[in-house]
């Protein structure tokens, strides 16, 4: 009897240790106060960590690089339920409504993400926590931009693309085939980052122009005249609605022996202005001199002034080599960072201004953007040139328009930044950069805050977090948008194939041009603008 | 009853003989005439093992074919396999479009007619450019409208149903090839079956599905609605190949309804008479001769001729490019470029290249921009040869807009990234090469190399090419030019290639003095004897300079060569100096020399290019 009380004893013990055992083996890590700490953080892709994030941003699901079976992540904050993702593969999907709760919780707080992971042996280790801030202000809620291959002269499907930062929806604003292959789309730019008023370009296709949407209705307008043959491209808004600066003029294609293969150079280009109530293409000699080559015009938010890069013209961008041909002198044009101001209620023009000297700065200045509180310009530098895409010199720069100082921000990279966009709350930025590798620019977000100083930029977020390692597309001209597009891609191809209206020149433009051709001038020599290469 | 049955066993029989006669014909004149693996030189089956991939295809109407058509044709290895895959195909379109007449003809034997979409494919398939999801959309439409039209409800909500299911299904899998199951089961329906509610819906959906859909749901131009995978961008020499096959099943409609009617019938019935043996025999042979007239007479032999030529240089057969440097359809540049890259690579440049034609000079040479846009693989190509990677990866990016992601172009990219440094844009595009089957193995090799630097500085052919890309950086204007050449020998001045190509540039320009310049540079690139047409440019040079060191001209000219030169000029003195009159013996005798070319062939300079925008 003893025995087998013995041998019940033994069984009911030894099943009460494997229990309590197998319970401590099950129980969920981050309960557990014995899991190690691996003292390092987590290999994340993309890099989400140590960043400051939009309240209203789609979950950040990210992969975790590091070797393991099986990883458990909990997400939290201040206040709100965390939340527990469990993945074998690392692949940490966030849930879109928990996510959504956490984040809307907790603005200005903390975004902590302790991720544990299980090795082969079936032990439990914790990374350091990945830590986040979320910011109290929203992103603008949309994101279009321009997608293609890594082009060099010919291209089959181009698109301009809306995205919604609160989803992963992505839908076509307009894109190529829907036309014809040839057709390049360019340029998209709305109004205070609103769609009731924006515009996008077409070349080639159905005929190059202009296709401005005002309130829905889409006009197709061909903004080639005598003055300028070539349509407008790198737009600016002023403000009031009525008017859109342009810069004109062909830019020159040429290529590298090494490193980075493409490049541009500008050789004649102008500002011009577009007038929507009248029609009316115009310019000054302050925007088109010829002594000088002025792009990339940006307004003020109050329209007082147009800023611009201007570059004096140099006598010639070839030099003859020993065999005869031509090579170009393509790094000695730098572009100075210049303002003009405009009084709206006359369309009288003041005195030009220089702000930015490319002489005393090092650097040639592009793609100046004012902020929409009017507090900061931020622009790209490079070595040379107003094409910094393709340049790893080019990094953004801040310049504070209240006291004139300017910094490199600190979401630079090695390689090249270049096209941004201001949110219309002025407190984030989205900008390209091939800070991945040196081909494939990408879309980066990053906060801004009140002092101009801007976080660590994070990648724009898919919901496959190893989305961008096979894809082969670039993304360019983000422009942050608060609603979407709503004329549909079949409306503007429906458009681009009506009859586009011709804009007329100002008669006083005219007139000077008729001023200028009776004067005998020595001229710059710039070698003609040939024929565009059939396609 | 016995006789009868009999009788109709023999008519299967003498059908089915038929059938065999016809699509073994196809199948000889595909494998041993067409060559159909210059079907994949035309148009590269572009397909990854990847849910976006196919993601992509679903929002286009008859993507899901074309991405099934890209699919098999993976498995297109050789001429052999591809001729029988094709022939399985027509077979198929043969059995189905026989079940279709069969059914609307009540069981009256039929015979010829519903081979004629197979004779049809065979002469759009002969034309390469000829997209195969055409065939497969069209092998799909049959068969749903065989199964549509046997065994459809016959009660009239479910089959209208059922047929507006079906056909929004045949949409969205096979795009405007929907039209041919909408119009044959309308028709059926209407005219044979008295289901006329249904036959109307068909009717009435087969134009309004492609625009409502093109308006709403997909993306596509209204014409491409209409008309993806129903007719193909025309590459023929006629346009009517582009809309024959539509037009053929419409034809036949009409056909077996003009045979219905009995007035018809009577006129005809002394032909329906014979002996359905003979009718077979007639009938083979009339389509057979139609079949081989019209593709005859559509066959494109330059293009077949710039797809064989494009594919011998891809596959390194360089006999197979100068053999075929006889029997250029017309004079183009490309052909000229792809010959001298075989003269190149066969050790015969400097040799041998006036055997070959070289009427256009240099632009046969180095191709100008207009000529390298329209050939950017072979250019691509051409400057991973020379070591120039920076222009290499510039036209296989152009290729890769035109051709898209085909595995060549996948590979070709991520190996100038691997060797520019650039591991990461390297990765991207070896971890694309993964997903197209059967390139798993090779692209593990490239990603292992891609993330291991010590065992890619290793490679010999890493090494080679690093060895001859340029390292200090020139603008270049993005024509092909003399200065590339310079810079690729200012950098290794053993760059072979880069030197013969300079020397040819220097022959074909007639450019001697600069020639002369270059001669103690065979020396010192290991050249033990100077190459024929520059001893031969070398004796033009001579017999034209007073003081020419004749020690120079005895220790570096063959006897042979200087013995042919003196043969030519005495032909020349011959015809008292009439260039004109000489010009057909020198050629029987000496149109392989450069002294040939000099005269008689030289075209004028090259004109100035024209300067590229890139597309802001």
């Amino acid at each position: 009897m003893n025995i087998h009380t013995n041998i019940k004893a033994t069984i009911f013990w030894s099943l009460f240790v494997l229990v309590l055992v197998l319970c401590a083996g099950c129980s969920t890590p981050e309960k557990r106060a014995d899991v190690q700490s691996l003292g390092r953080s987590a290999s994340l892709r993309p890099d989400y960590n140590g960043i400051v994030i939009p309240p209203n941003i789609a979950p950040m699901n990210f992969f975790i690089k590091d070797a393991g079976e099986e990883f458990i992540v909990l997400i939290h904050s201040k206040q709100g339920d965390p939340i527990r993702i469990q993945s074998a593969s690392g692949n940490i999907q966030i849930p879109m409504n928990s996510w959504k709760r956490l984040l809307a919780e907790n603005p200005g707080e903390q975004l902590v993400s302790n991720i544990f992971v299980k090795n082969q042996a079936g032990q439990w280790s914790r990374f350091d926590s990945v830590v986040n801030q979320i910011a109290n202000e929203n992103i603008d809620g949309y994101l279009a931009y321009r997608k293609f291959g890594p082009l060099f002269n010919q291209w089959k499907k181009m698109g301009i693309f809306q995205r919604s930062l609160e989803s992963y929806d992505e839908k076509p604003v307009m894109f190529n085939q829907l036309t014809t292959s040839q057709n390049c789309m360019n340029c998209h730019n709305f109004l205070q980052n609103k769609t009731d008023r924006w515009l996008m370009h077409m070349r080639f296709g159905p005929g190059t122009s202009m296709l401005l949407t005002i309130n829905g209705e889409v006009k197709k307008i061909d903004t080639r005249t005598a003055f300028n043959k070539g349509p407008g491209g790198y737009p600016a808004w002023h403000p009031s609605g009525d008017l859109i600066a342009f810069s004109v003029g062909p830019p020159l294609q040429f290529f590298h022996t090494t490193g980075e293969t493409r490049d541009e150079l500008d050789r004649s280009l102008d500002i011009i202005l577009y007038d929507i109530r009248t029609n009316t293409v115009t310019t000054i000699p302050q925007l088109s001199s010829k002594e000088r080559v002025e792009v990339w015009p940006a307004w003020t938010p109050d329209g007082r002034y147009l800023y611009f890069c201007s570059a004096p013209k140099i006598q010639t961008f070839y030099t003859k080599t020993k065999t005869g041909e031509d090579t170009l002198l393509y790094d000695k044009i730098q572009y100075d960072l210049m303002r003009i101001s405009y009084n709206y209620q006359n369309g009288s023009w003041g005195e030009l201004e220089t702000v930015v000297s490319s002489k005393e700065f090092g650097l040639s200045i592009a793609e100046p953007k004012v902020s929409p509180d009017g507090r900061f310009l931020v622009f790209t530098a490079s070595q040379y040139g107003s094409f910094p895409i393709f340049h790893s010199s080019a990094d953004l720069y801040l310049l504070n328009l209240t006291n004139g100082l300017r910094e490199k921000l600190a979401l630079n990279s090695d390689r090249a930044e270049g096209y941004h966009s201001w949110s219309s709350n002025s407190r984030w930025l989205v900008f390209s950069s091939k800070r991945e590798d040196s081909q494939f620019t990408r879309l980066y977000l990053s906060h801004i805050d009140s002092l101009g100083k801007a976080s660590k930029a994070f990648i724009l977020p898919q919901k496959d977090p190893l989305f961008y390692d096979t894809y082969l597309e670039i993304y360019n001209v983000p422009e942050l948008i608060k609603e979407p597009v709503r004329v549909s891609p079949q409306a503007l191809a429906q458009a681009a194939y009506s009859n586009a209206k011709a804009a007329n020149l100002d008669p006083n433009v005219i007139q000077n041009m008729n001023a200028d051709k009776t004067k005998s001038s020595p001229g710059i020599q710039i070698p003609p603008a040939k024929n565009k290469l059939s396609r | 009853m016995n006789l009868h049955n009999k009788n109709r066993k023999f008519d299967k029989i003498f059908v089915w003989i038929q059938e065999c006669i016809i699509l073994l014909a196809c199948f000889f004149y595909l494998y041993l005439y067409v060559h159909p693996v210059l079907i994949l030189e035309a148009l590269p089956p572009v397909f990854l093992l990847d849910a976006n991939f196919f993601n992509g295809f679903l929002q286009i109407p008859g993507g899901m074919i074309d991405w099934f058509s890209a699919f098999i044709m993976q498995f297109w290895f050789s001429d052999f396999v591809i001729a029988l895959f094709l022939t399985f195909c027509f077979w198929i379109i043969t059995y189905l479009t026989r079940k279709w007449i069969e059914t609307q003809m009540e069981g009256r034997p039929i015979h010829t007619i519903h081979l004629l979409p197979a004779g049809l494919l065979l002469v759009l398939q002969s034309q390469y450019y000829f997209p195969f999801s055409i065939t497969m959309a069209l092998i799909i439409n049959l068969t749903i409208l065989n199964l549509f039209i046997r065994w459809a409800p016959k009660q009239q909500a479910l089959r209208m149903a059922l047929g507006l299911i079906v056909s929004v299904f045949l949409f969205w899998v096979t795009g405007g090839a929907f039209l041919i199951f909408m119009i044959l089961c309308g028709v059926s329906d209407l005219f044979y079956r008295k289901q006329i509610a249904n036959g109307l819906l068909l009717f009435i959906l087969s134009p309004v599905l492609p625009y409502a859909a093109s308006a709403t749901i997909f993306l596509v131009p209204l014409k491409e609605a209409y008309l993806h995978n129903l007719v193909f961008e025309i590459v023929t020499n006629y346009w009517i190949n582009a809309y024959i096959l539509p037009v053929l099943f419409l034809v036949i409609l009409i056909i077996i309804s003009l045979a219905k009617i009995p007035v018809l019938q009577k006129l005809f019935g002394k032909v329906s008479k014979l002996a359905l043996i003979w009718k077979c025999a007639v009938g083979t042979l009339l389509l057979t001769g139609a079949t081989l007239l019209w593709g005859q007479k559509s066959y494109n032999r330059t293009a077949q001729f710039i797809l064989q030529l494009n594919r011998d240089v891809k596959e390194n057969q360089w006999m197979g490019v100068l053999e075929l440097a006889n029997h250029w359809p017309s004079v183009k540049p490309l052909f000229s470029f792809q010959t001298n890259i075989a003269c190149y690579q066969s050790g015969i440049l400097l040799d041998r290249m006036f055997a070959y034609p070289q009427p256009l000079g240099t632009l046969g040479l180095l191709m100008d921009f207009d000529w390298c846009s329209a050939s950017p693989e072979p250019t691509s190509n051409f400057y991973w040869m020379l070591g120039l990677i920076t222009e290499s990866q510039h036209w296989t990016h152009e290729a890769f807009e035109q051709k898209g992601y085909t595995p060549g172009l996948l590979k070709r990219l991520g190996m100038i990234y691997m060797l520019k440094g650039d591991n990461e844009a390297a990765k991207k595009y070896f971890l694309n090469l993964k997903n197209v089957p059967f390139h798993e193995k090779t692209t593990e090799d490239l990603l292992r190399l891609n993330e291991n630097p010590s065992a890619l500085a290793q490679d010999p052919e890493v090494n080679y090419i690093r060895s001859l890309m340029p390292v200090n950086n020139i603008a270049l204007t993005g024509n092909s030019s003399l200065l590339q050449l310079e810079i690729l020998l200012n950098r290794n001045p053993k760059n072979k290639m880069a030197f013969e190509y300079m020397i040819a540039y220097h022959l074909l320009t007639g450019n001697l003095l600069e020639l002369m310049n270059h001669i103690p540079d065979f020396k010192a690139l290991g050249y033990t004897q100077l190459p024929v047409h520059v001893q031969e440019a070398m004796l033009v040079v001579a017999s034209q300079t007073p003081n020419f060191n004749v020690n120079m001209l005895y220790s570096m000219v063959f006897r042979n060569t200087y013995e042919r030169f003196v043969a030519y000029q005495q032909i020349l003195q011959k015809f008292q100096g009439n260039i004109s009159a000489a010009k057909q013996e020198l050629q029987n005798q000496f149109g392989d020399t450069y002294w040939f070319y000099l005269m008689y062939v030289r075209p004028g300079s090259r004109p100035p290019e024209e300067q590229h925008e890139y597309p802001h």
